[in-house]
């Protein structure tokens, strides 16, 4: 495997129908109109069956909203191991870090895997912010340049 | 303790969809109070239907539920061509019935190995399961994507699907799309044996309970997508009439009105009614699996609900073989439904038991009433009888009658077993035991 590999996996989480929180998948569409070697999932949904989504190969990154109250836009890499679950394991609970802990102990974690969350503040039924839309060529263009790179074999975790 | 008098309350329930309590308390060795107390704000899909356009419900609807959309969609679609004296027929109906099977797998599916399994084997959640067991929740997450995969092709995405409009579809598959899906059938078909003999080895506590089995049946099929309204003491009516016979009445601790039958008799909707009232239908391959893990022609213990879904599911996987291998692509995705005034009735077995809706337009096709009965609103008194008995037996076993903890356990698995939707209900629950001030001794 290689850094120029298809294998590097994009996966754009959120609900395109709330605010902000389509900025995951709207991240992936502006992916898909650049020339590069990534395959993109969005995933609006269901994330229990997150492990199901990779291969043990893939260089995964998963884009998703965040709100820490930094300026919109603003850019946060997370290692897997940073994830905080709520601890909820309802239907409705099943988040990131629930997905995640569920493919590590399922010893389906990729190769690599890294977080990346945008800055967002609305999370209302309606469309994604304008401040937030005109940023995501910037993000995007910031995301190919420094994060969806390809990280060694040794990062990835056993359960 | 003494058990004479004691009370809990179990505040947020947990591994049900939405929100919602348990009340039960107990006075002088009699149980005073049980009540499954739904919390969570009512939605006013009904409301907000009026005046939206008679083609409209079927994707507003499908909002109500992420878990169990497909049953919104065909209820409100089945009441709309009900008005416009419209029939879905040939591969258009056996589209919507292999995407309807798509929903049954990964409702059941997720309920049986992530919220219901973990009661039986003492685990906080089907992720600690995983720990243990990797090998049987990665089989279930496999098997709950079949049916997620179903809908993205047949819906055009795993939830709240959007190809689906009255008449039929957007867009009919071409069969060499629905080709991909016999592999992943056939794995699936092994998978639900495997899950089901899994189901069987679990501890059942002893409950039976009589309560009246109401589902749909249908002339040829395992009810899924229509059917008359029927139940194992002798009613058959058809969809038209369910405003005569059953009612919902609004109770003070639920924000979801409880469904009753007009005589005021409880019932209960869901895959043990489904199975109940429509053995006869089943294939011998799940009637024999039946057999083997030893489920009847009726089962009344809600506790081996579990295994009902099972085999609910390996019906549905079976069902779908059937309907891809005989399928051909419509020359037309869909047929055309005119907007008429009148009145509408649709009724299909969601996952949990039968949904009803009611519509009423204008001229214009503008709707000017609207219904919804969704099946755990029908379930909660069901379920309030089950617990009332368990408490009862309970306190009648001198062995575990102090164990207030097992109670509690075995209280919010008696609701787990209906696989309550309770943001369905609520257009549901958390348990607290109160023990009415009576310190523990």
């Amino acid at each position: 495997m290689t850094a120029t590999s298809a294998a590097l996996l994009v996966i754009g989480i959120g609900n395109r129908s709330r605010g902000d929180d389509a900025i995951g998948p709207r991240v992936v569409d502006e992916l898909k109109t650049r020339e590069t070697a990534v395959s993109t999932i969005v995933c609006e949904g269901d994330l229990a069956d997150l492990a199901l989504r990779w291969k043990p190969a893939d260089d995964v990154v998963i884009v998703d909203a965040c709100n820490t109250g930094l300026p919109l836009g603003t850019i946060h890499r997370l290692e897997p191991g940073q994830l905080q679950s709520r601890g909820s394991w309802s239907t409705h609970g099943v988040g990131i870090a629930e997905a995640v802990e569920l493919a590590r102990l399922l010893d389906r974690l990729p190769r690599s895997l890294q977080v990346i969350g945008i800055e967002a503040r609305n999370f209302d039924y309606g469309p994604i912010s304008a401040e937030l839309e005109d940023a995501i060529p910037s993000i995007v263009d910031e995301l190919v340049a420094q994060s969806f790179r390809v990280q060694s074999p040794g990062s990835r975790r056993r359960s | 303790m003494t058990h004479k008098d004691m009370s809990f309350r179990v505040p947020v329930l947990a591994r049900v969809e939405g929100e919602g309590a348990l009340r039960v308390v107990v006075n002088d060795g009699k149980v005073d109070t049980v009540r499954l107390e739904i919390y969570e704000p009512p939605r006013f899909f009904e409301a907000f239907l009026r005046g939206r356009n008679y083609q409209e419900p079927v994707d507003i609807t499908a909002r109500i539920c992420g878990i169990c959309p497909v049953a919104y969609q065909m209820s409100a679609a089945q009441a709309m061509e009900q008005l416009a004296g419209v029939r879905v027929d040939g591969q258009l109906r056996e589209l919507r019935r292999l995407l309807y099977c798509g929903e049954w797998i990964e409702s059941h599916v997720l309920h049986i190995g992530f919220l219901h399994a973990p009661d039986f084997l003492g685990y906080h959640s089907g992720v600690h399961i995983a720990a243990d067991h990797p090998e049987r929740i990665e089989q279930v997450l496999q098997l709950k994507k079949v049916g997620n995969d179903i809908m993205q092709l047949i819906g055009g995405r795993p939830i709240h699907p959007v190809n689906v409009r009255l008449g039929g579809f957007y867009r009919a598959p071409e069969a060499t799309e629905l080709d991909t899906l016999a592999e992943p059938l056939r794995w699936a078909r092994k998978a639900a044996i495997e899950l089901i003999r899994w189901t069987a080895t679990f501890d059942f506590p002893a409950l039976e309970i009589d309560h009246e089995f109401v589902s749909l049946r249908h002339p040829d099929e395992y009810p899924i997508c229509e059917g008359r309204i029927v139940s194992d003491r002798g009613l058959d009516i058809d969809v038209s009439s369910f405003g005569e016979h059953f009612d919902e009445i609004h109770v003070a601790h639920s924000t979801a009105l409880h469904g009753r039958q007009r005589g005021g008799e409880t019932y209960l909707t869901g895959p043990l009614a489904r199975w109940a009232n429509n053995y006869d239908r089943l294939p011998p391959l799940v009637q024999d699996l039946a057999d083997e893990v030893g489920v009847g022609r009726v089962e009344r213990n809600p506790f081996r609900s579990i295994l009902v879904r099972g085999l609910e599911v390996l019906y549905a996987v079976v069902e779908a073989e059937r309907i891809i291998a005989g399928y051909t692509r419509p020359a037309r995705p869909f047929v055309d439904v005119p907007a008429r005034a009148g009145t509408g009735h649709g009724c299909t077995e969601a996952p949990r038991g039968i949904l009803y809706h009611r519509y009423e337009t204008d001229d214009d096709g503008v709707i000017t009433s609207a219904r919804i009965v969704p099946p755990t609103a029908q379930n909660q008194p069901a379920i309030e009888t089950d617990l009332r008995q368990l408490v009862e037996g309970f306190l009648a076993n001198s062995a575990e009658a102090g164990d207030v903890a097992l109670l509690e356990q075995r209280c919010e698995t008696a609701i787990r077993n209906y696989d309550p939707c309770i943001s369905c209900a609520t257009h549901f629950l958390s348990v607290t035991v109160d023990d009415g001030g009576s310190a523990p001794s």
